[in-house]
């Protein structure tokens, strides 16, 4: 099982969160769909046990799919009041209710427990791409006035708004307080925000319902619609088109080498790591140095730059500056055994300095391990003494390295 | 140990050596440089994400900084005020002293600088924002690693992603026995680049492509003909605005023949032969033209990227499949703007792109799209955002109608660019705003203020309690809005 400790916040478990803030009664927190093709999972943990409240952030449970373990955090704060499934239970179809979750402030004594034997839409709770059932043709929403029901669309209202003007100018003629208007009103804008529609509703002005029926409306058009997806059909030459599509294996370019190099280990992996890149850095200086001896005092050969091009590249020795070979993916492979917490930590200089035989590694069994180091070398094919160039680098990084050898991997 | 001398390591060029010696590996890889790529890379390296953006094109942006948005607005723009200068001066007080001509060459030339200026300064803010950015084309070798081919042909690398958001957009759709040369038969892309003004132009599609193209060219002048299978041009428009919009073009100089289906296209040497037919009453006609633009659309670009290799799925449009947090089947690997669901608009993918990027980062991203607005720059201007009538209708929400038209507004009076109107669609109970339609001069500027009332769920009569500059073409939204619930003041 692979095991993914990102943490992933889900939409499903989130828009569960906002409602589950804003609405008086508890909510029902519902096996959330990790992917678009998850539709069961399994419960490996509850990191937060009932009657705890979390935070924002905290991991709420973990979740196990067909294809990894992940993570749910909590969006809000909250309390985790009771839960319905527990760990190890699997199966658990998405959307299926797992735990009743209050707000923070909320008397558990008191909370209502909303139905939880109520569907979920579909929509709310699985990504719309995992429904790819298009025989099965949707009714056109509402051709008749859509039935209204105050989901997650109606809010308390936020007291930390500033009111709109219309808002603003209604509440005063009704001597209505803003105080009272954000306790006694509810919000069917964005955020809690109240409209001028809520208020309305509220004095009885206008029915509730078409507060309810505007916001359900504007909350639907906010999301792609991803429902009845139609996936394109494979061709039915695909396995042929696909055998022949299939990139043949890469042919290996002339101008890269595997380069493979044993030595003993004698020092902490970071430090040979950190050792065995620096000779490699000397290394490519000699070697430039070599052949231009201006190269070891001007590094960056800007005084010499040439915009010969590539023809005179040929013909002439390219300028220093035109860059013969380099060194990349360097991979390190270290012997198994945790020699590593041996060693004192030791000064990076100290160690450079030191002679062979002076290590500190006399203790348990080492029996000092052999790292093993690959690198590529690629070099450009089209300056004829790049070779050349790469054939010094080797030997003036094997004067460097402890190993008698490198090895070109086929 | 190793005999290893620091000194001499020191002096060579360290940065280099430690770009070359450590295999690529990025936190998020973004595959399209495009108005969708380039933001969400942005976004990401803001995030802190080490990121790498590719791009095969050779200059970022994508199509609409390419070969889409800007450089047609730089058309658009010029030829505007050559018509102007050439049909308005006299009235308007200015006296030109010799014939007025426009010279192609040097109007290509101003919309090449514009479109130079704006790619380079985007690689610039890469740049700022320490993207790598990766000239080439990309491709999955698996849910993890891109191979890139560079463009300057050299050895294919691979660079290995955390996370990789697919931005690879879309290309023009294709007209089914219509063969795209780019010379007289052109699409998009070749209709910026005529190096001469054509006599006569053809175009199959009266979406918002082919308006604005017909506008440059025919005040150029051309002899502009639109031929549009629906009944009705400008897709997406509210029925009303797209009425109002066809007659103010036509009255421009433009032709239309709605309702007719294009049968054949050729090129025979210098001229293209285009059969149409008209889809009511079968009757058939046969069109000659200089050029033949092909605008009936984008479709998603996914060619090259091998997304197949990693198990990605299309729908049958081609688009990539998502969730709503744009994820694909792997969740490390996001894909936004055209080559995925929703309008092909860049203003769209750019906040996907930001969006898909903090979501890497928090889990979460806003993305509103009920909220994005539409804007046709022909002139005038055509705009819109929210929901238009038929919607409404179809879905049975009961509302109001406010409308103000710029011969009232005196700013527009003053310019005498009058042409157009200010639409507001409202909630009848709650006066809730639910779209806005605006034709007029400065339209796409304006829309801006609907898009702000409709986040934030603004009823008609907080826009009209809100103070507008006098005199400013936005006192016409104004009214509108007081026009849903009340009398408008200057009309």
């Amino acid at each position: 099982m692979l095991r993914t400790t990102a943490s992933h916040s889900i939409r499903a478990a989130k828009s569960q969160f906002h409602t589950s803030a804003r609405i008086a009664a508890a909510s029902i927190f519902r096996m959330p769909a990790m992917s678009p093709t998850m539709t069961e999972g399994g419960i490996t943990a509850w990191k937060v046990k009932p009657g705890e409240s979390f935070a924002a952030g905290d991991v709420l449970i973990e979740i196990e799919t067909d294809k990894a373990t992940i993570d749910v955090e909590a969006q809000d704060d909250g309390i985790l009041w009771e839960i319905l499934a527990n760990n190890g239970d699997s199966g658990i179809p998405v959307g299926k209710p797992i735990a009743y979750l209050a707000e923070p402030n909320d008397d558990l004594a008191t909370l209502e427990k909303p139905p939880a034997e109520e569907e979920p839409t579909r929509e709310a709770i699985t990504p719309e791409a995992s429904k790819p059932s298009p025989s099965k043709s949707e009714p056109a929403p509402a051709k008749s006035a859509p039935v209204p029901s105050s989901g997650s669309v109606i809010t308390k209202a936020n007291p930390n708004q500033k009111l709109f003007p219309s808002v603003e100018l209604l509440l005063h003629k009704h001597h209505i307080s803003p105080e009272d208007a954000f306790a006694k009103i509810e919000a069917s804008g964005p955020n809690g925000r109240l409209l001028k529609g809520d208020v309305l509703a509220y004095l009885g002005e206008i029915q509730k319902d078409s507060v309810v029926s505007v916001a359900n409306f504007i909350h639907e058009k906010q999301h792609l619609d991803l429902s009845n997806i139609v996936l394109k059909e494979p061709e039915a030459s695909k396995p042929a088109e696909k055998a022949a599509d299939k990139p043949a294996e890469p042919v290996k370019p002339k101008n890269i080498l595997t380069l493979k190099v044993s030595a003993p280990l004698d020092v902490p992996n970071d430090q040979f790591r950190y050792a065995f890149e620096n000779s490699i850095h000397s290394a490519i200086t000699r070697t430039y140095a070599a052949r231009f001896p201006e190269f070891a005092t001007s590094p960056s050969g800007s005084s010499i730059i040439s915009n010969a091009d590539d023809i005179f590249d040929d013909l002439l020795a390219a300028p220093p500056t035109k860059s013969r070979f380099q060194v990349y993916d360097i991979s390190y492979k270290f012997p198994t055994s945790n020699l590593n917490r041996l060693f004192a930590p030791i000064d990076a200089f100290d160690d450079l300095m030191s002679t062979p035989g002076k290590e500190v590694n006399s203790g348990s069994g080492s029996g000092s391990g052999v790292v093993d180091v690959e690198f590529k070398v690629k070099f450009d094919d089209k300056l004829t003494d790049s070779v050349e160039f790469v054939e010094y680098f080797q030997n003036s990084l094997l004067e460097q390295i402890p190993s008698k050898s490198l090895n070109v991997v086929e | 140990m190793l005999r290893s001398n620091i000194k001499s390591s020191r002096q060579f060029n360290l940065g280099q050596f430690i770009r070359f010696a450590s295999s690529k590996s990025y936190d998020v890889v973004v595959i399209g440089g495009g108005p969708g790529g380039y933001v969400a890379a942005i976004k990401a390296a803001q995030l802190g994400f080490n990121t790498a953006c590719i791009e095969k094109r050779g200059s970022l942006g994508g199509t609409c900084l390419n070969v889409g948005c800007i450089p047609s607005k730089a058309l658009l723009n010029n030829s505007h005020l050559y018509h102007q200068i050439q049909h308005e001066a006299k009235s308007r007080g200015i006296d030109i002293a010799g014939d007025v001509k426009v010279n192609v060459e040097n109007l290509q030339k101003a919309k090449q600088k514009a479109v130079t200026g704006l790619t380079s300064g985007v690689e610039m803010l890469l740049k700022k924002n320490k993207i790598d950015y990766l000239k080439g084309a990309g491709s999955f070798i698996d849910e993890h690693n891109i191979n890139v081919k560079p463009l300057d042909g050299a050895e294919d690398y691979s660079v290995e992603a955390k996370n990789i958001i697919v931005a690879t957009g879309s290309e023009v759709t294709p007209f089914p026995g219509i063969e795209i040369d780019e010379e007289r038969i052109v699409s998009s892309t070749g209709i910026l680049e005529l190096s001469e003004v054509p006599n006569r132009l053809s175009i199959i599609g009266g979406g918002i492509i082919g308006l604005e193209m017909a506008s440059v060219w025919s005040r150029l002048g051309a002899e502009v003909t639109i031929i549009e299978f629906q009944n009705a041009i400008g897709a997406g428009m509210d029925d009303e605005v797209a009425k109002q919009t066809q007659k103010l073009l036509a009255k421009q100089g433009l032709k239309f023949k709605l309702g007719t289906k294009v049968t054949k296209g050729v090129r025979e040497g210098d001229v293209v032969k285009i059969e149409v037919e008209n889809v009511k009453s079968g009757e058939k006609e046969e069109l000659e033209s200089d050029v033949l633009l092909v605008a009936i659309g984008r479709r998603p670009h996914t060619a090259g990227l091998n997304f197949e290799n990693v198990g990605l799925e299309v729908d049958q449009k081609g688009r990539l499949v998502i969730d709503s947090n744009f994820r694909t089947k792997h969740e490390h690997i996001q894909v936004i703007g055209d080559v995925t669901f929703g309008p092909m608009l860049a203003h769209k993918a750019e906040e996907e792109g930001i969006a898909a990027a903090e979501i890497i980062k928090t889990g979460y991203g806003h993305v509103n799209y009920g909220n994005i607005p539409s804007v046709m720059y022909t002139h005038p201007e055509v705009a819109w955002v929210g929901a238009n009538e038929q919607q409404l209708k179809e879905q049975g929400i009961k509302f109001k109608v406010g409308k103000f038209p710029f011969i009232a507004n005196s700013r527009a009076k003053t310019n005498v660019d009058t042409d157009g109107f200010v639409k507001i669609l409202a909630d009848a109970e709650t006066q809730r705003i639910l779209g806005a339609h605006i034709i007029g001069p400065n339209a796409g500027e304006m829309i801006a203020e609907g898009g702000l009332a409709l986040e934030y769920g603004a009823s008609t009569e907080d826009v009209a309690r809100t103070c507008h500059a006098h005199p400013t073409l936005s006192e016409a939204f104004k009214e509108a809005a007081l026009a849903t619930f009340d009398k408008p003041i200057n009309f």
